[in-house]
């Protein structure tokens, strides 16, 4: 990777600068392109280009230097090509634990944070299953359905990838420091997010994209209406991506976001196989066997 | 040839002599409601099928048991039949008859004469088929209840196969709407099956209409309700499914309405509930998933206009007696689409109107977990009751 101290630079520009490096060519030749050039193209980020955070560029280096933590920028060869396909890929992603899993077959598995015992008992028996069928599991690593997610695959043969909203040097929610902790001896954390950054409910949104955008397909387990897991499954659908529904009771609230899917036409799954059947046609899957 | 038939005609001097006929051809054996209509075609009326000749019988394929029926057709027993037809409110409806049900008609194998006790006009009114397993869940029960009460008085008459579980349930949900309810039996009409829903039968047949396509004296066989199931399906503009397990028979009758191109209505369930396979599996060959009885009143495009009474509310169900506990869990509106707060809202808000709060701060205060906090502070978010300040504080938007 070349001048990595450029693609993290990018990395603290107030927006996504993703979309500019097809026409500079590379993080290097856009803050090196100067005012007239920028104001052509990017005028709304001018004043961080003339002065990027390098004081933070350094920490990041810093965070970088500790064993297991990686950077993989959108032009390396380790970049997941799915997270690539899509309209806005981060240009750099942080990365703790195993940077090769980002490249296997993964299966998204989203829902509340406040579920019902069912719910996360679902979560957790769904990724043990599909994580032992040689599925890479992927969930946001918050409380409720994602967490019983990472849990479930760790109970399986371990693959599990977090997306985080937050910068790697935190952990967050604070009861999540133990399965932080184990995802990365087996698994993955990652953010597009440099070390420092703080939770920030915008941030929640934008991860969203990405947890859709690793996977094949993303398995919602009970959202309400309004939930923020429908948010991811909003991505994988706008990314082409297929989209799995567990249903339930009419009279559970849980599970209003869910059949609202149902209704527009997302695949109902009742067991592992129906969703396995659905992603034999990637030869991914077939690729780990 | 028909000498004993002529006597009839003589002796009798009845009006309605076709209908004679038609029920002769019913009780003709081998003619099965396909046969039926074949011959309609053929000969024109079945009177004529009786009048034709030997050759003709010969030229259409006619077996000799049937020809000798023909000869000899059971006047007996259409005088049994003419007898029921007698008592107030028996009716008979031929395929030809102007008021026979014109959903019906269409259908592939359409009964070529129906028995009827009670409101004939009905059979031609909008309905909804309800059914589901003899054996639901308690919370299944319920559901049919409500959503026929509901969609009752939303002006749709229901339509079930009067057996036991959601059919039977079904029923008496609508007799608790407007009273329009229509049953199809397996049987003949003179006889109730299951025994128990005797008083169902009686109360139906006031205010809605028993209906069969088998003769009265029909007894009960197994063959046969499969077979009704095509018609409870096809006098509907839909098919509602509640609760039927894998190889219901519930499934027959969402079955035909796909054959028929009717809609099939789904009500999905927990994935854990074995009563409710059936249902996940029409959902999955596409059949419209079903949340609230208002989702099918949009679905086949029926408007009412407000309730007469200013206090009900449009999407709930109009209340009577004995549904007032009942009728907010078969079609909640969720508190927050109707901005009420719930009681643990209103207490965060509580906390935040002394200043902003951390997440941390209001789980000390409430003793509700982060995340549980975290969902409600998101809701009231959206809501525009609450905003986020930097360093991730949550404020009272009023305060």
């Amino acid at each position: 990777m070349k001048d990595p101290e450029y693609w993290l630079a990018l990395a603290h520009a107030p927006r996504n600068l993703g979309s500019l490096l097809n026409h500079f060519g590379s993080p290097r030749h856009l803050f090196e392109a100067g005012p007239l050039e920028w104001r052509v193209h990017c005028a709304d980020v001018i004043k961080y280009l003339q002065k990027p955070n390098w004081y933070a560029v350094e920490n990041d280096i810093q965070w970088l230097a500790q064993t297991g933590n990686h950077l993989i920028t959108l032009d390396h060869s380790d970049y997941p090509p799915f997270l690539r396909e899509i309209y806005d890929p981060p240009p750099v992603l942080f990365v703790r634990g195993d940077t090769l899993l980002l490249k296997s077959p993964q299966l998204a598995i989203v829902g509340t944070r406040s579920a019902s015992s069912e719910g996360e008992w679902t979560a957790r028996t769904f990724a043990e299953n599909l994580s032992n069928q040689g599925l890479t599991i992927t969930s946001g690593l918050v409380f409720g359905i994602e967490g019983a997610s990472h849990w479930g695959a760790l109970a399986g043969q371990g693959k599990t990838i977090a997306v985080a909203g937050w910068g790697l040097d935190q952990i967050y929610p604070a009861e999540h420091s133990e399965l932080t902790q184990k995802i990365v001896e087996t698994g993955t954390i990652i953010s597009e997010l440099p070390p420092g950054t703080q939770i920030k409910r915008m941030h929640f949104r934008s991860r969203s994209r990405i947890i859709s955008g690793l996977s094949l397909g993303t398995l919602l387990i009970e959202a309400p209406e309004y939930s923020g897991a429908l948010d991811t499954v909003r991505f994988a659908i706008e990314q082409g991506r297929e989209v799995f529904v567990i249903p339930g009771s009419i009279h559970n609230p849980l599970v209003k976001g869910c059949h609202q899917l149902i209704k527009e036409g997302a695949k109902l799954v009742e067991n592992v196989n129906d969703i396995l059947e659905e992603l034999q046609n990637y030869h991914y899957i077939e690729a780990q066997h | 040839m028909t000498s004993l038939k002529n006597c009839k005609i003589i002796t009798t001097l009845k009006p309605n002599i076709e209908e004679e006929y038609w029920l002769a051809l019913t009780h003709a054996p081998g003619v099965g409601p396909v046969k039926f209509v074949r011959l309609l075609k053929h000969f024109g009326h079945p009177r004529g099928v009786f009048e034709a000749d030997h050759d003709e019988w010969r030229a259409f394929k006619m077996n000799e048991v049937l020809i000798n029926y023909l000869q000899n057709p059971n006047w007996q027993i259409v005088e049994k039949d003419m007898q029921w037809l007698t008592q107030s409110g028996s009716h008979l409806l031929t395929l030809e008859h102007p008021d026979y049900p014109p959903l019906l008609r269409e259908i592939a194998s359409a009964p070529p004469m129906l028995f009827i006790r009670g409101d004939c006009a009905l059979l031609s009114s909008k309905q909804l088929a309800i059914v589901g397993t003899r054996h639901p869940s308690h919370e299944g029960e319920q559901t049919a209840r409500e959503f026929a009460e509901y969609l009752s008085h939303q002006g749709l008459t229901i339509t079930s196969g009067m057996a036991l579980g959601i059919d039977g349930i079904s029923h008496w949900g609508a007799l608790r709407g407007t009273g329009k309810t229509i049953a199809v039996a397996g049987t003949g009409l003179d006889r109730v099956y299951p025994g128990s829903h005797r008083t169902l039968a009686n109360k139906i047949a006031e205010t809605g209409a028993l209906i069969s396509e088998f003769p009265p004296g029909t007894a009960v066989r197994r063959e046969n309700f499969p077979q009704r199931s095509r018609i409870v399906s096809g006098l509907s503009l839909g098919t509602l499914v509640i609760e039927a397990p894998e190889r219901s028979g519930a499934l027959y009758a969402a079955a035909h309405a796909t054959k028929q191109k009717r809609k099939v209505f789904v009500i999905p369930g927990s994935i854990y509930n074995p009563l409710v396979k059936g249902n996940h599996k029409l959902l999955k060959e596409g059949a419209t998933l079903i949340e609230t009885a208002a989702d099918i009143l949009k679905d086949l495009r029926i408007y009412r206009p407000a309730p007469e009474n200013p206090n009900t509310i449009k999407t709930l169900p109009t209340p009577t007696k004995n549904s007032n506990i009942q009728k907010s869990k078969v079609l909640p509106l969720s508190q927050e689409v109707l901005g009420i707060e719930t009681d643990e809202d209103a207490r965060l808000l509580g906390y935040l109107k002394a200043g902003p709060l951390s997440i941390d701060n209001l789980v000390e205060q409430s003793g509700l977990t982060a995340g549980e906090i975290s969902s409600k502070l998101l809701m009231l978010e959206l809501r525009g009751l609450v905003a986020v300040q930097t360093g991730g504080l949550y404020a009272h938007t009023n305060y």
